[in-house]
């Protein structure tokens, strides 16, 4: 038995009662931060922040477990189940400089978007992407805490910039802090060494002693370092930042030459590294309550794919990861295989046998046309290569690049609706926008230009706000730790919040767009070609929700009758494509505060649950209030199966969408009992046919309904939900009922 | 590509017809009537009408509409009467509810190979390919061999899924383009067969142990407790020493046709199932043969 077998369940007990305590008291601390700001309050926010890591560094509890071999953990008040601190400010000295604004930001962001979130016409709780970034923990690897400090001086004595100035102090107070932080860890190990009798766990003990004297400090120098680092920083930035950190880091590829060296010089063997891989990979659902996580963890792993050259990464790291989640059944961090034709069979064959697993806790990524569509917005092609991803899937450029993304989902189909009833929503009048009219439409040529006409109004008026939003980032919650880890921030003397990122995109998500194809289909084919329904009827229908003469007829014609998005017809495939490339083009290229673009995704997390209730009768049959369609998928009442989803979308150019187009697939258990290379086989189909990104739910439907009767008996069974995976028990009843009923629809 | 076969469905990420993952074709008409027969509107070539009750809502769309007055309400719920039912199928274009369903189209050559070579991709990925299956696909010989000709000159690998009761002209006219048989075998002694199938299984075995000489077989057993496991000796015997016979699947009786039945207007007999661990057992008795066996429940 290996040594994270034997102490597995010690670890989950230990964890489980240390983070039960969350969140701990931070009063005094917080009295202090307030206090220092009474005596300054007219200090630049960025040297507030640092005030923050001060506190953190020197008066929270450091935290070693005594079954754990890694370093990280600092008691800094955010509760233990929070995607970073979200929009608004929540509890934890991390927030404090959120909580401090006096400037009522909060009251005028909520004043513009609560009216907006009741009618469904967007959902956002975030001015500003504040749970999904990724932060450049390679830099740190690179550098080391001091590294980065030396770069900063030395930017420091090039600018006559007094912003720049203040700002570049900062990135030093901040290493400094964190330098003083990391020696706790080396303190308190020695602390308990002291006491501590078990040899195993004094040698462990050692270790973090010694390790964290001098790293991340200074560069890693061992597998171990390099490992610990990873998770480090990842929780330095959850704990420091008041921003969500979703992305741990492509593992295998950064990890490489750590591993290989130590292997080669016998500072390590295969068994303590494959160990060290499984604690590591442990540590999500260690920390996290898992009986309560109705967004999931937010935490992503990346494997596979390749590195900055476009060298195939798949190695001894990468084998250990799959195998851990394929013999543990870890259900976080999601684990988000990045594949492209040179990846080797033997990877596939791993990817597959983890999904016939039904652990459920797969994203697979396209690395063709997801790296060709970071190039069409104009990045190197060596940072594209680099691409991690996480939130749910949404793809960023590892150490490069800071892009706002999954903050604010749109919802096109409710936009069809105000534009046939321009009168009935307040959103045209209260944003000085005056759309095209859809009445007397000679063809449906001249509909379907209107409408995309329409669209981009819309968008450019929710642009033109969160632009204004954004501004305030910099001041509201500058983030000096997380911009020392990224390129071109120290160079430019600029924060990640002023753009000082190489890349700083944004991006909206987009809701239902299944829903929004097969509405503008039915209107061509019902109203424009058969002439079923005058246009004067649709609209009757629509109004009425199908409740006037022959509504229900009406409705079911045009559900039942007209061909939908996800059958695999010729003709509503190319529909389809061209939906789609319009609607890039719409959501992308506008210019935010910080220098870069908006990018296109067809992705949208819950999007399709939270923006239903508000979006009346759509012209696809669907009812006022009833779901969307789920990311890139049809509605969820078109029959399809899995080759019809991809081939559905083959003559999509999914190149048009950096920030992911997103496909769930449901797929019986069985499916493996049949042919076990089936999932490496629809990967290979996906990635032959352009998809984007998709998501393997392996799911026996008879398991789910016998789990919601009998949950202690299914206390392992792990289902993905939309964009992360959550052990099914643990689900609401609607939600149960939801995965039940996909899971049913493509039982055949 | 001018032949127009009689179809009922075209099935894709179809498992478990031939090797990887292949698309299936089921053509319409069948020389047996297997009194277990999973796919009822297999059986007969007409066209037929399937009725889903539970999607009736009673609008009366298809009472207007239909000359014969085969289709009424009765207390708001849908009336087929099948002897008055001239299968103008006028009634299935009025039906908004999907209650109403024709199976079976005349679908030309051309369209069912858009269709299956929409996959292509998949089949060199997994090794698969098309299979027709039925009903009988050679009682539509002509349409058959144009299909598989015109598959084979594109590449695709081709299987047949038959029960062997046709004229061996038929099976000559595909074996150049046929590269695996899915020969289904039901029971070895005349009786039973008959009793099983409504058919004399002379044919069957002539042209099995002619097609075994020629090409690659899977054999495929429907095992139902009550009317055939009693042949499975006989059957393991009779498939000994076959240079051709590649596999043998042994499949286990269920009743998901239940509700087609029931939709089609036939009525359903239901039979035994045979308990996995006979399976395993009747699996044992065909390992004798020296192919591989597989068991499928």
């Amino acid at each position: 038995m290996s040594q994270f077998t034997a102490e597995l369940d010690d670890f989950l007990k230990e964890t489980d009662v240390f983070y039960s305590t969350y969140p701990v008291d931070v009063s005094s601390q917080e009295a202090e931060l307030n206090h220092m700001n009474e005596m300054q309050p007219d200090a630049s926010p960025f040297i507030k922040k640092t005030w923050v890591y001060h506190l953190i560094a020197e008066k929270c509890e450091v935290k070693l477990f005594r079954h754990c071999p890694f370093y990280f953990e600092v008691a800094m008040g955010r509760p233990r189940n929070s995607v970073g601190s979200a929009f608004p400010p929540l509890p934890g000295l991390d927030s404090w400089l959120m909580r401090s604004d006096r400037t009522g930001f909060l009251q005028e962001f909520q004043k513009w978007v609560n009216p907006y979130m009741d009618q469904d016409i967007i959902d956002s709780t975030m001015y500003v992407d504040s749970a999904h970034h990724a932060l450049g923990a390679e830099n740190i690897i690179k550098y080391g805490f001091y590294g980065i400090m030396s770069k900063a001086e030395n930017a420091l004595m090039h600018t006559d910039d007094t912003e720049k100035k203040i700002f570049l102090s900062s990135i030093i107070e901040t290493q400094k802090e964190l330098i003083k932080l990391t020696e706790r860890f080396s303190q308190k190990a020695e602390l308990m060494l002291e006491t501590e009798k078990y040899p195993v766990i004094r040698k462990r003990l050692e270790r973090i002693r010694d390790s964290a004297k001098r790293c991340p400090a200074n560069p890693p120098q061992t597998f171990y370092e390099a490992l610990n680092t990873i998770w480090y920083v990842h929780q330095l930035g959850n704990n420091l930042e008041a921003m969500g950190f979703a992305v741990v880091g492509h593992v295998d590829r950064i990890l490489e030459e750590y591993y290989d060296r130590d292997i080669k010089n016998g500072i390590i063997t295969k068994e303590e590294a494959d160990d060290l891989i499984c604690w590591f990979v442990s540590l999500t659902d260690a920390r996290w309550d898992l009986s309560n996580t109705p967004y999931g963890t937010n935490t992503t792993i990346n494997i596979g794919g390749c590195d900055a050259r476009g060298r195939v990464v798949f190695n001894e790291i990468t084998k250990a990861i799959i195998n851990c989640y394929i013999k543990y059944r870890f259900v976080n961090p999601k684990l988000q295989a990045r594949f492209s034709r040179q990846a080797p069979q033997e990877y596939y064959d791993l990817i597959s046998e983890l999904a016939a697993s039904g652990t459920n806790v797969l994203s697979v990524f396209n690395d063709e046309v997801i790296i060709a569509a970071q190039e069409k917005m104009g990045k190197k092609t060596e940072d594209c290569r680099l691409y991690v991803s996480g939130g749910c899937q949404e793809p960023v450029l590892a150490n490069t690049e800071v892009n706002s993304r999954a903050y604010c989902y749109l919802n096109p189909s409710k936009y069809l609706l105000m534009m046939i009833f321009p009168e009935k929503e307040c959103f045209f009048e209260q944003e000085n926008i005056v759309p095209v009219s859809l009445e007397h439409c000679p063809d449906f040529d001249s509909f379907y230009k209107r409408v995309f006409h329409n669209l981009s109004l819309i968008v450019n008026a929710i642009t033109w706000h969160f632009n204004r939003f954004e501004l305030r980032w910099k001041t509201f919650n500058p983030c000096p730790f997380f911009s020392s880890t990224i390129d071109g921030c120290i160079e430019r003397g600029l924060d990640v919040s002023q753009g000082g990122a190489v890349y700083n995109d944004s991006g909206y998500a987009l809701s239902g767009i299944g829903t929004f194809i097969d509405s503008m289909y039915a209107i061509k084919k019902a109203v424009f070609e058969e002439k079923f329904i005058t246009w004067d009827k649709m609209k009757e229908l629509l109004e009425t929700d199908f409740s006037c003469e022959d509504g229900e007829l009406y409705c079911n014609y045009l559900k039942n009758k007209i061909d939908k998005y996800g059958s695999d017809n010729q003709e509503m495939n190319e529909f389809a494509a061209g939906i789609c490339s319009d609607m890039a083009d719409v959501t992308s290229y506008m210019r935010n505060t910080r220098g870069g673009l908006f990018e296109a995704s067809l992705w949208s997390f819950y999007g399709y649950e939270w923006l239903k209730a508000g979006t009346g009768a759509t012209p696809d049959g669907r009812k006022a209030g009833m779901t969307l369609s789920r990311g890139m998928n049809p509605s969820e009442f078109v029959e399809t199966n899995v080759m019809e989803l991809i081939h559905s979308m083959e003559l999509m150019d999914l190149s048009k969408f950096p920030q992911s187009a997103v496909m769930y697939f449901e797929m019986p258990l069985s499916l493996a009992d049949r042919n076990s290379r089936i999932f490496a086989d629809i990967i290979k189909y996906f990635i032959a046919n352009g998809g984007n990104t998709f998501d393997f739910d392996v799911v026996d439907s008879e398991s789910l309904k016998d789990a919601q009767i009998h949950p202690e008996r299914h206390q392992n069974l792990v289902v993905r939900v939309c964009g992360y995976s959550a052990k099914f028990v643990t689900l609401d009843k609607e939600m149960q009922n939801e995965v039940i009923n996909r899971a049913l629809r493509y039982a055949r | 590509m001018k032949m127009k076969p009689i179809i009922f469905n075209i099935q894709r990420i179809s498992m478990h017809d031939g090797p990887g993952v292949r698309t299936t074709v089921f053509f319409k008409g069948c020389s047996l009537n297997c009194k277990w027969c999973h796919n009822p509107e297999s059986i007969s070539r007409a066209f037929e009408l399937k009725v889903e009750q539970q999607l009736c809502t009673g609008c009366g769309k298809c009472v207007d509409t239909c000359k014969a007055k085969a289709c009424s309400l009765r207390d708001g719920h849908f009336k087929l009467d099948r002897e008055k039912c001239r299968y103008d199928f006028s009634c299935v274009g009025r039906c908004y509810f999907k209650a109403l369903e024709k199976v079976g189209k005349m679908v030309p050559i051309s369209e069912i190979l858009t269709e299956v070579l929409k996959d292509r991709k998949m089949y060199e990925i997994s090794g698969g390919g098309v299979t027709l299956s039925g009903g009988e696909p050679l009682l539509q010989p002509d349409a058959a061999e144009e299909l598989l000709r015109e598959l084979h000159s594109e590449g695709i690998h081709t299987a047949v899924d038959t029960a062997g009761l046709v004229s061996w002209r038929a099976f000559e006219r595909i074996i150049p383009y046929t590269d695996l048989f899915l020969y289904d075998l039901k029971a070895w002694e005349e009786e039973v067969h008959i009793r099983c199938t409504g058919a004399s299984n002379r044919i069957i075995l002539d042209n099995f142990d002619k097609l075994e000489m020629e090409a690659d077989i899977f054999v495929r057993i429907p095992v139902v407790e009550d009317m055939n496991a009693d042949q499975l000796p006989y059957l393991a015997d009779f498939l000994k020493n076959r240079r051709h016979v590649k596999k043998i699947e042994l499949l286990s009786y269920h009743r998901l046709g239940k509700t087609k039945y029931e939709n089609l207007g036939y009525e359903f007999k239901d039979f035994i199932t045979p308990s996995w661990e006979k399976m395993l057992r009747y699996k044992e008795l065909f390992m004798e043969t020296g192919c591989e066996v597989t068991a499928v429940s």
